[in-house]
């Protein structure tokens, strides 16, 4: 018997073969692999396809304008420890308050640019939100959308994300830990090689401050 | 003051009906046009996977920019460029995955090891399909509008419409509808195959 052709196999699904073309449909897809194949594709054409959402556009921006970005960016680019500025935690001890509240709010600087940092908990038992932002002092050609940024856990696993036009970014569901933030300019890095994710005190953030 | 012609921005039609290799070499060279089409083609793809498994749209958001600069990044051993969709989907659901075993942590430490293994696995097999339900519904959009309906019609809603009132919603004849939905069926099986050997295009 020669393969089951496209409609012929509609009709079967549908039911609408008589008995004997059905049971010689039966005994081909019996013994041919191609046609059980077909079959199971024409069952899913057919079959409800789920909805798929679109990214919202905002989203979209964000990569275009890191494709944009990486056409301008150096091969080489000299990495930066910023210093710390400001650390809600330490502020809060020097007041003689006792324990600390669960959001931490840290400022780093390096050159022409600041780095917004908050740790709070997430709503995921054990895990942490790291919001941020990137400011900058002095004004950006390319804007503040679409910088790079990398989050390395203890476990050396990365996360990539990037900046909104107003350089806000988001990293959440972390476990706690020690991780590594880099911020990727076209130019240079900023790296926090030791940035504690906890609601509990470990000492002071380590920089070159 | 001048009205901006907005067909300088817009796509060119000639990228937009590239193959995927093709597309992604321009990408690979930096060109933002060929980004635009590579998202307009899967980005509907990548950021619906981690809602299929379950995960809010906040981390679908992150996810989704993960994976774009895992692609921007060129890493991740993508050599055959006609493979990105097949690529997008593995990439995605490992991001995925990593993300549930994190989330569900404290609940999987309580599991013996073989309910945690099957667990995982139901997730994982409700999503083998996705990469064939979404040929389907490229192969749809480039079908014409009536087909597109019809078949929208008959088979993906629930329940589905009866003859007559597909055939007074779509102004055709009742005695037309089973011929049609039968070549409209076709041209989709057709569609499908051309884009699962070129890879997109609209």
């Amino acid at each position: 018997m020669k393969h089951l052709n496209f409609r012929y196999l509609v009709r079967y699904i549908e039911g609408d073969l008589a008995e004997a073309q059905r049971e010689k449909a039966d005994a081909h897809l019996a013994d041919c692999a191609d046609c059980r194949r077909e079959l199971e594709r024409v069952r899913r054409l057919r079959g409800e396809i789920g909805e798929f959402v679109s990214p919202p556009a905002e989203l979209v921006g964000r990569v275009l304008a890191a494709v944009r970005r990486r056409k301008t960016r150096r091969a080489e680019r000299p990495r930066y420890q910023p210093a710390l500025r400001f650390d809600s935690w330490t502020q809060w001890a020097a007041l003689g308050a006792r324990g600390a509240p669960q959001e931490r709010q840290l400022l780093f600087s390096e050159g022409a640019f600041d780095l917004d940092v908050q740790i709070t908990r997430d709503q995921v038992p054990g895990a942490y939100i790291l919001r941020g932002q990137v400011l900058n002092n002095t004004p950006q050609p390319a804007g503040l959308e679409g910088i790079e940024l990398r989050i390395v856990d203890g476990n050396g696993v990365p996360r990539r994300g990037l900046t909104d036009k107003l350089g806000r970014f988001k990293f959440t569901q972390l476990e706690e830990g020690v991780y590594s933030l880099q911020v990727i300019f076209d130019d240079h890095e900023i790296v926090l090689d030791s940035l504690p994710v906890s609601d509990r005190w470990s000492g002071p953030v380590e920089t070159n401050s | 003051m001048s009205i901006p012609n907005f067909d300088d921005v817009a796509v060119t039609p000639t990228m937009a009906e590239w193959d995927d290799a093709a597309l992604m070499q321009a990408c690979v060279a930096g060109d933002e046009q060929a980004w635009a089409v590579l998202l307009e083609r899967y980005g509907r793809l990548i950021y619906t996977i981690p809602l299929r498994f379950g995960l809010p749209r906040s981390v679908a958001d992150e996810i989704f920019q993960d994976v774009c600069l895992l692609l921007l990044e060129g890493r991740d051993n993508l050599r055959d460029y006609r493979r990105v969709r097949a690529w997008l989907v593995t990439v995605t659901r490992r991001l995925c995955i990593r993300r549930l075993r994190q989330q569900d942590r404290e609940l999987v430490a309580e599991l013996p090891e073989e309910m945690e293994d099957s667990a995982e696995s139901a997730v994982e097999s409700d999503l083998t399909a996705i990469e064939e339900e979404y040929l389907v519904h490229q192969a749809l959009e480039r079908l014409s509008t009536l087909c597109q309906e019809l078949i929208r019609a008959l088979f993906f809603e629930s329940p589905p419409r009866s003859y007559d009132a597909i055939a007074k919603a779509l102004d055709i004849p009742v005695g037309s509808v089973g011929p049609t939905r039968i070549r409209c069926l076709e041209k989709l099986r057709r569609e499908m195959s051309r884009l699962d050997q070129e890879g997109g295009g609209p």
